[in-house]
């Protein structure tokens, strides 16, 4: 990671929070919220009454718990605060949410190994083909295979997944989503209830991406 | 549940351009318009991802009607330099940091088109995946990935430009 990349991440640390409304902001959200749904209600009935006011408003949180448990059924990873668990929750494994990939910029764009460069163990040689692929297209690439390995996730299909990471590793062994690539890698082998594979990928994520945002969802991806 | 999902509305509304004195105004109207459309909503995203889509819509509204309104530019104070350059230590100032990173924060978004500000706040300061990203921005995934490629170029590049601007002003 560069200089800059770490103030853009230090900034985005530091400022994460500072956006939030006051507990006073809420309230007075909240109330005119209601004002204004029993306002529309009365307009709708013409002639409404402060239950019917109370009523639609309540409604509309009532709404949106509901809506949360669709949510939450339909799409696992955005469990928000306060919604439900269901009585018997499925293993939901999402594919990770691609942070500020760490070594997006820090890597060089892909070029061709020189034919002095240590090999790495982790990093399979590229085939001589990919070297050739211009970058934009490469990105393209890389993005279409890792959206087969989050579908792939997303069906619990984690052996196809992680068969995808495979190849992903095979064709970009120096890939400009390396950093997703590694976080969705930890969350198939969760999904395939293959969990010392998945604390290993898990360590050497945060090794390798220790100020990644995703470095703590990745540790608890098993848990 | 309802707490979340306004402080989610109302911290995005202000990191999307709303100004301040016009952001409960914006984040009554988005929540109007999620009383209206919950019979729409089908699961098919989450809850979280379809309200930030209205969101965005209601943000560009809010904008729109403040453009010309001139953004008050301070010069970046050098404890936030400093804190940007090593790590963040926890101290009596901490608060005051947290309010200038914001405010810087601001300005570097403030200086990125409409797309790039979303596709950043949504994966790198909310935290959502790129596909739930590239849901609230009605644009593939493969787009969302190569645009947010260059949204952090440019968020880089403004940081660094102001970054730059403030050491000039000492």
């Amino acid at each position: 990671m560069t200089g800059l990349e770490l103030k853009a991440h230090r900034l985005v640390e530091l400022a994460r929070s500072g956006d939030d409304p006051s507990a006073g902001q809420l309230l007075s959200l909240h109330g005119a919220v209601a004002a204004r749904i029993g306002a529309e209600g009365a307009i709708a009935a013409s002639g409404t009454t402060v239950t019917a006011k109370v009523a639609s408003a309540g409604a509309y949180v009532k709404g949106l718990v509901v809506a949360a448990a669709v949510a939450t059924g339909a799409a696992g990873f955005f469990v928000l605060q306060g919604s439900q668990p269901s009585p018997a929750p499925p293993v939901v494994v999402q594919a990770p949410a691609p942070r500020f990939a760490p070594l997006a910029h820090a890597t060089p764009a892909p070029a061709p190994a020189p034919a002095t460069r240590p090999s790495s163990v982790e990093a399979p040689a590229a085939p001589a083909r990919a070297a050739k692929v211009p970058s934009g297209l490469r990105l393209q690439e890389e993005a279409a295979l890792l959206a087969e390995v989050q579908g792939a996730l997303r069906s619990g299909k984690a052996t196809v997944a992680l068969g995808k990471l495979e190849s992903y590793d095979r064709r970009f062994p120096t890939g400009m989503l390396r950093a997703e690539a590694d976080a969705a890698r930890v969350f198939a082998f969760c999904s395939a209830g293959r969990v010392e594979k998945a604390r290993s990928a898990a360590s050497r994520f945060v090794q390798r991406y220790a100020s990644s945002p995703a470095a703590a969802r990745v540790q608890a991806a098993c848990k | 549940m309802y707490e979340s999902c306004a402080k989610l509305v109302w911290r995005n509304l202000r990191r999307l351009g709303v100004p301040e004195a016009a952001l409960e105004d914006a984040a009554q109207d988005v929540f109007l318009v999620v009383h209206r459309r919950l019979p729409e909503f089908e699961g098919r995203s989450s809850l979280r991802t379809w309200i930030f889509g209205i969101v965005l819509r209601v943000a560009a509204r809010h904008r729109r009607k403040a453009r010309g309104v001139a953004v008050r530019e301070t010069p970046i104070p050098n404890e936030l330099g400093q804190a940007l350059s090593a790590p963040a230590h926890e101290g009596p100032f901490e608060r005051t940091l947290h309010r200038q990173a914001t405010g810087l924060l601001h300005l570097v978004l403030e200086r990125l088109d409409d797309e790039r500000r979303a596709l950043l706040i949504m994966v790198d300061i909310e935290q959502t995946s790129v596909a739930e990203a590239a849901e609230a921005l009605e644009i593939n995934l493969n787009t969302a990935y190569s645009r947010l490629r260059a949204a952090r170029r440019a968020f880089e590049t403004e940081l660094s430009g102001l970054l730059l601007v403030g050491e000039g002003a000492k």
